[in-house]
C-alpha cells in the first residue's frame, strides 16, 4: 500500500535559495524513497517474496515422492484444477458459502447496529454481549457449536424437539453439514459489520433526519435515503473485506466436518487445505491457492467499483 | 548534497548491516554447532544435538532428568529438546530439511516415518546402530519400522491398541464373542433413560477396524493398492450397520465426545477405546474392565492396530561425530529404564526386551491385559497411503449409522474412493 501511495505525493522541487541555506534539510527527488524504504522492505519480504514463491511453487510437481528435487513441469498443476469437474462444483459451493455469510452478516449486523443506535436501556451491556462471538476464540466457538450442533445430546436438536420439530442429522448429512457451517458463521461474523454499521451511523450527522422529518419522511424512507447511502461508504469496504475472509475461511468448515471425509462439504479454501497438508500435493494446493487469490482479486477489484462505495458521498 | 547522501547512505548502511547481521549470527551459530570431523579430536569435540519430540507435555520431565543425567556421562554431548504437537512437528520438520537443516533427532508416531522416508527426508538406521543394540528390542516393532527392509526409526514403545472397556458395576464378567456382546449390550439398553450398551468414536473406522483385522481383511495388497470391496471389509460395516440400524444398542450420531461421557457418567455399559483413555474412566469413579474384542465368527479376537512411536535420524545428519552421539543417544532412549519410566507415565509398552519383563509390566493389570490386546493386534502400515485409506473407509460411515446404505455398497464405495485417493498420492 505505502509502494503506491508514494507515487502520488512526489514533491515539487524546492527552490535553490532554501538549498543552500539549509544544505542538510533539503528535499531531493529520492527524499520520499528514502522514507519509504523501511516499509518497501517490510512489503517485499513479507507480501511479494511469499506470493512469488507460491507461484513459482505453483509451477512445480512438488509432492510426496518429489519433494526435496521438485521439478517445473509447467502448467499442468493448473490445467488439472481447471479440467477437474469437482472445481466448478466446489466453486459454485463457496460462492454460495460467500453469499449467504456475508449477506446475513451485513442484514443482521446492520439491523443490530440500529437497534442499539438508538436511547436503550442498558445499551452498553447489550452491546458487549452482541460483541462476546468476536471476542471468542473462533477455535473454541466452532468445537462449542459442534457439540451443539449433536444429532442427540445437542441443544439445538434438543429445541427442535421441543417445539415439536424432529431433529435433524446437522453432522452427518452433507447439507445439513453445510447449513450448520454457514450458522457457526454468521454467528461468528456479524458483530463486525455492526461495529462497522454503529462507526457509520453515529458519524451520519443528526440534521439530515431533523430535516425528513420536516419533510414528513416515514422512517423506511429514511432509512432507504440517508441511512443506507450515508453508510456505503463504510458498508462496501466492510462488505468487501467480509466476503474476501469468508471466502478463505477454513477453520469453521474444517472442525465441524472433522468427522466427515465428504467431498460434498468442501470449500475452495479447506479442499487446498486437503490437497496440500493431507496429502502432501504441495505443487497443486499452491497452483490452486493462486486460482483463488486471482479470483479474489478480480472481485475484490471488480465489487469496489461497481459499487462506487469508496466515493464520499457528501 | 554530499553530506546529505552520505548520510542517507549511512542509514542505509545501518540497515543493511543490521540484517546482515542477522543472518551471520544465525551462520556462526550453525558453524558452533557443526564441529569439523577431524577423527583425531572427534572424542572430545563438543556436539550439540537438538531433538523434536511430540510427548505428551507432562511427560517432557522425564526427558529432561534422563538427558542431563546422559550429558554427566558424556560432557561433550548436549541434547536439546524441543516440544511440538504432532502436526506442527510434521509440517516443520520437512520444511526445515528441505532448507538443509532441521533437528539432528526426531520422534513421534510410526506413520511419520512412512511421509519422511517418502520424502526422503531421514536416513537409513541399519548403519548407525549396532545389530546387538537392535537385539535388545522387540523384533516385531523393529520390523515395523522398516521399510523396503531398511530401519527407518527406533521404536521405544508400541501398542495403543484400543481393547474393550466395560463397566464391572453392569457387566459382570466380559463377553467373549460378538454375538454375547450384542446379547449384553441390548440388556443395558434403555434408549428412554439414555442408557445405552456399547459406545465409541463410530465416525472414525479406526475404531471398528478390529472386526476385518481379525477376519484377515487387508487394507492393501502388496502394490499397496486398496482392497477394501472384500468379505472382511463388507463384514465391518455391517457390524457398524447392525448395532445402528437392527440392535439400536448405541445412540445416534456418537462421536468421541458422546461415547467418553456416557461411559464417565456410567450410563453406557461398554466403550471400545485406547489405553490414553483409561486413567480418565478410572477417575470418574467407573468400576472399570479390560477384555480382549470379542471373537469373531471365525473364532478369532478381533484385532485392534497397534503401532509404535520411533526415532528417526536426519539425512542431513553426516559428520561421523554427530552420528556417533546420535547413537549414544539413542541407545539411551532404547534402555529399559528409560522405557520403563515411559512405560509407567504413558501407558505404552516398551520394546526393550529386559523392560518387557519387568515386574510393573507383567503384574499391572491393565498392562498385562493390553499386552494380551497387543499381542494378537495387527501392526498399522506406516506407509503414507494410509491416510487415503482412513479417508475412503470414513466416507460412508455417516450413510451406515442411518442405515441409508448397505455394507456392500459401502465398501464398494470405499474401494472407489481409496484408489482415487491414493493417484492423488502418486500424481
Amino acid at each position: 500500500m505505502s509502494a503506491v501511495s508514494t507515487k502520488t505525493s512526489k514533491p515539487t522541487k524546492t527552490p535553490r535559495i532554501d538549498n543552500i541555506r539549509n544544505r542538510n534539510l533539503a528535499i531531493k527527488w529520492w527524499t520520499p524513497y528514502m522514507f519509504i524504504i523501511p516499509a518497501i522492505l517490510i512489503v517485499l519480504l513479507m507480501v511479494i517474496y511469499p506470493l512469488v514463491f507460491g507461484v513459482r511453487l505453483s509451477l512445480t510437481n512438488m509432492n510426496l515422492r518429489n519433494f526435496l528435487n521438485p521439478k517445473i513441469i509447467g502448467l499442468d498443476n493448473y490445467i488439472e484444477i481447471f479440467t477437474d469437474p469437482e472445481f466448478y462444483i466446489t466453486f459454485g459451493r463457496t460462492i454460495l458459502w460467500t453469499f449467504a455469510n456475508v449477506s446475513m452478516h451485513v442484514v443482521i449486523g446492520l439491523w443490530l447496529a440500529t437497534l442499539i443506535n438508538r436511547k436503550l436501556m442498558g445499551k452498553s451491556l447489550i452491546r458487549v454481549l452482541l460483541i462476546l462471538p468476536w471476542a471468542m476464540p473462533e477455535y473454541i466457538a466452532v468445537l462449542t457449536w459442534f457439540g451443539l450442533f449433536n444429532y442427540q445430546y445437542g441443544a439445538i436438536n434438543i429445541l427442535l424437539r421441543a417445539i415439536g420439530l424432529s431433529a435433524l442429522p446437522w453432522l452427518s448429512n452433507p447439507n445439513f453439514l453445510f447449513s450448520a457451517a454457514i450458522i457457526t458463521n454468521v454467528w461468528l461474523g456479524f458483530p463486525f459489520m455492526m461495529m462497522v454499521s454503529l462507526g457509520g451511523l453515529q458519524s451520519i450527522p443528526t440534521e439530515l433526519y431533523e430535516a425528513a422529518d420536516i419533510d414528513g419522511a416515514s422512517s423506511w424512507q429514511k432509512f432507504k435515503n440517508i441511512t443506507l447511502p450515508m453508510l456505503k461508504p463504510v458498508l462496501v469496504p466492510a462488505a468487501t473485506l467480509g466476503a474476501v475472509w469468508t471466502f478463505n475461511k477454513l477453520n469453521v468448515i474444517y472442525i465441524l466436518a472433522k468427522n466427515s471425509s465428504d467431498s460434498r462439504v468442501h470449500i475452495l479454501v479447506t479442499k487446498v487445505y486437503r490437497a496440500g497438508f493431507d496429502y502432501y500435493r504441495y505443487g497443486y494446493a499452491a497452483a490452486f491457492s493462486v486460482v483463488i487469490f486471482l479470483i479474489l482479486a478480480l472481485f475484490a477489484s471488480s465489487f469496489i467499483k461497481a459499487m462506487k462505495g469508496t466515493e464520499e458521498v457528501y | 548534497m554530499k553530506k546529505s547522501t552520505i548520510k542517507v547512505l549511512s542509514l542505509l548502511m545501518v540497515l543493511v548491516l543490521m540484517f546482515s547481521m542477522a543472518a551471520c549470527a544465525k551462520k556462526v551459530e550453525e558453524a558452533a554447532s557443526t564441529p569439523d570431523a577431524t577423527p583425531t579430536e572427534a572424542a572430545k569435540k563438543p556436539v550439540e544435538l537438538v531433538f523434536w519430540e511430540q510427548e505428551e507435555p507432562n511427560n517432557d520431565p522425564i526427558y529432561d532428568r534422563l538427558l542431563t543425567e546422559f550429558n554427566k556421562k558424556y560432557p561433550h554431548i548436549t541434547v536439546t529438546r524441543v516440544h511440538y504437537t504432532t502436526d506442527d512437528l510434521r509440517s516443520q520438520f520437512q520444511t526445515t530439511v528441505l532448507a538443509g537443516e532441521g533437528p539432528d533427532i526426531v520422534f513421534g508416531p510410526d506413520d511419520n516415518l512412512g511421509v519422511f522416508q517418502t520424502m526422503g527426508l531421514i536416513q537409513p538406521l541399519d548403519k548407525v546402530l549396532s545389530a546387538d543394540f537392535l537385539n535388545t528390542l522387540d523384533k516385531k516393532s523393529v520390523d515395523g519400522c522398516r521399510i523396503s527392509g531398511d530401519l527407518y526409526g527406533m521404536p521405544d514403545r508400541q501398542g495403543n491398541n484400543i481393547m474393550l472397556v466395560y463397566n464391572k458395576d453392569l457387566v459382570p464378567t466380559a463377553p467373549e464373542t460378538v454375538t454375547e456382546m450384542i446379547e449384553i449390550a441390548k440388556k443395558n439398553t434403555n434408549a428412554k433413560e439414555g442408557k445405552y450398551g456399547l459406545v465409541f468414536q463410530a465416525y472414525e473406522p479406526f475404531f471398528i477396524s478390529w472386526v476385518a483385522n481379525g477376519l484377515g481383511g487387508n487394507v492393501f495388497d502388496e502394490k499397496y493398492q486398496p482392497t477394501l470391496n472384500t468379505p472382511a471389509f463388507i463384514a465391518e460395516y455391517k457390524f457398524l450397520y447392525d448395532i445402528f440400524n437392527v440392535h439400536k444398542i448405541i445412540p445416534a450420531d456418537c462421536n468421541y465426545d458422546v461415547a467418553s461421557n456416557l461411559f464417565k457418567e456410567g450410563k453406557a455399559a461398554m466403550i471400545i477405546n485406547g489405553p490414553w483413555s483409561w486413567g480418565e474412566y478410572e477417575a470418574a469413579g467407573i468400576n472399570m474392565g479390560l477384555a480382549h474384542l470379542p471373537k469373531l465368527e471365525n473364532g478369532k479376537y478381533g484385532s485392534a492396530y497397534t503401532s509404535t512411536k520411533a526415532y528417526s535420524v536426519n539425512k542431513n545428519v553426516t559428520d561421523p561425530d554427530r552420528l556417533e552421539a546420535v547413537k549414544l543417544v539413542l541407545e539411551l532412549f532404547g534402555s529399559a529404564e528409560f522405557q520403563l519410566e515411559f512405560a509407567k507415565a504413558s501407558g505404552w509398552m516398551p520394546t526393550n526386551k529386559v523392560a518387557m519383563e519387568d515386574s510393573f509390566v507383567k503384574n499391572d493389570p491393565k498392562f498385562n491385559i493390553a499386552t494380551e490386546g497387543m499381542k494378537v493386534g495387527t501392526p498399522m502400515p506406516i506407509v503414507p497411503e494410509m491416510r487415503a485409506i482412513w479417508d475412503a473407509l470414513k466416507l460412508t460411515v455417516p450413510d451406515i449409522m442411518t442405515g441409508k446404505i448397505t455394507p456392500e455398497k459401502a465398501a464398494e464405495m470405499a474401494q472407489k474412493e481409496a484408489e482415487k485417493n491414493i493417484a492423488n498420492f502418486n500424481k
